[in-house]
């Protein structure tokens, strides 16, 4: 990639459009282009600058309830959903369709996205595992890894060795989650590895907690001011529980 | 059973997103009585029209109707007045052009005379089809394929206006920062 690509593809860039190979294209000329990287940032800092000047119009106190009146009024006649939502045949027996139903609505509630989102963080749970990709930048020291991320992301998450507690700091890396780049922060507990990854909070559209065991692992998600977090682990889910406690706490 | 469900669903879905909603009517119209208005009318057409949502992002569906609703309102006003809504024309071309038209605008260009103009007057500045993408995308944190879905562009358009755009209030918010250092 060379300037004018840079100039071409900054906007993708800061907004976390871009495929995964052209994100690290764009971070590896950044890396050495003073330049590129200075209008970078300032493009980050202008957008952080629009976002918090321009206002967000609030709705007048009464809309919500003359809407919901609205919605009253209108309730009986709404057409059912899409038949996309059903996996299961309406009109079989009574407990089946309570079954279709309460399908429906679970998978209303919790959009496919997510699940998708939390396999993707699994797998990257594994590679990080297997293909010796944990760490890329290796340190006990919270001051060398916090540092590591400013000009790699545009976020900058809270570093914190918790060695004292059980839970020493391993490293940083940078990883790649629903397309966008994130940052991984790995802590260790006895044996085993706990990813925490990091991104803005607005970014993807995550509706609920999700403390969901999968594949034998354990994933739990919490939003902090304007990032969000998702830890994933084969750590027990009380020691899990008591690391984003940890975290939560020492960060506050 | 059934109503139930969808009124439970419709409830779920769609009213967390009457911020949202109200945000971008009030952006586009620009007046909260006209905002409020767009915005009911929006929530009845998507009672209405709900049996059209296929899942996905239920906000960038709703998002979509307000802003349609709010483009017909601004079109039926300005028929009013006889004045032509901004034109997009070739946003592809011509990247260094000025889009916030201070003649157009005379309130504009009070501000540049002020040099001291706040994010909102700028943003208020751009032309509708620039405006939407920066409050879509940096108040509402759509990404570029939702906002592909509302406005009914390419997400080519959609990245082009957005930079063009930033751009535009980049240059304008430098200019008048001299003026807000001296206030």
């Amino acid at each position: 990639m060379n300037c004018k690509d840079i100039a071409q593809l900054q906007h993708a860039y800061v907004d976390q459009e871009l495929d995964p190979a052209n994100t690290r294209a764009f971070a590896e000329h950044l890396a050495a282009c003073p330049s590129c990287a200075k209008q970078l940032a300032e493009l980050s800092a202008f957008r952080k600058t629009i976002k918090t000047q321009a206002t967000r119009y609030a709705p007048p106190p009464g809309l919500y309830d003359k809407i919901a009146r609205l919605k009253a009024a209108y309730g009986t006649t709404i057409a059912p959903p899409s038949k996309k939502w059903l996996p299961l045949q309406w009109g079989s027996a009574g407990a089946g369709l309570a079954l279709a139903a309460c399908l429906a609505f679970f998978m209303v509630v919790r959009p496919n996205s997510e699940y998708m989102l939390e396999q993707q963080l699994i797998a990257s749970h594994i590679r990080s595992l297997q293909d010796n990709h944990l760490t890329d930048v290796i340190s006990t020291d919270q001051h060398t890894v916090k540092p590591w991320f400013n000009g790699r992301l545009d976020v900058s998450p809270p570093v914190t060795d918790f060695s004292a507690s059980g839970f020493p700091l391993v490293g940083g890396r940078l990883d790649y989650v629903d397309r966008h780049s994130v940052a991984v922060i790995v802590y260790r507990y006895n044996a085993h590895v706990i990813n925490l990854f990091v991104w803005p909070a607005g970014r993807l559209h995550i509706g609920i907690e999700s403390l969901a065991a999968q594949q034998g692992y354990n994933i739990r998600h919490w939003y902090d001011g304007d990032l969000q977090f998702w830890v994933v682990s084969d750590v027990n889910p009380a020691k899990l529980a008591e690391f984003e406690n940890l975290y939560r706490g020492q960060n506050k | 059973m059934g109503a139930d469900r969808d009124r439970h669903q419709f409830d779920v879905l769609m009213l967390p997103h009457m911020a949202a909603a109200y945000n971008l009517a009030q952006w586009l119209t620009g007046s909260p009585d006209d905002a409020s208005d767009v915005v009911q009318e929006s929530y009845l057409r998507a009672i209405k029209f709900f049996d059209s949502y296929r899942g996905g992002a239920a906000r960038a569906w709703l998002l979509t109707i307000v802003r349609n609703t709010s483009l017909n309102w601004l079109t039926q006003k300005r028929n009013q007045k006889t004045e032509p809504l901004p034109e997009p024309g070739n946003d592809e071309d011509g990247a260094g052009q000025e889009i916030i038209d201070a003649k157009a605008d005379p309130e504009f260009d009070l501000i540049q005379k002020q040099a001291a103009a706040t994010m909102d007057q700028l943003i208020e500045a751009l032309p509708v089809v620039y405006r939407e993408v920066i409050i879509l995308r940096e108040i509402e944190e759509l990404s570029y394929k939702e906002i592909a879905e509302v406005i009914g562009m390419p997400i080519g358009t959609v990245m082009s206006r957005l930079a063009r755009a930033r751009k535009a209030i980049l240059q304008h918010w430098n200019r008048s920062a001299e003026g807000r250092a001296i206030k």
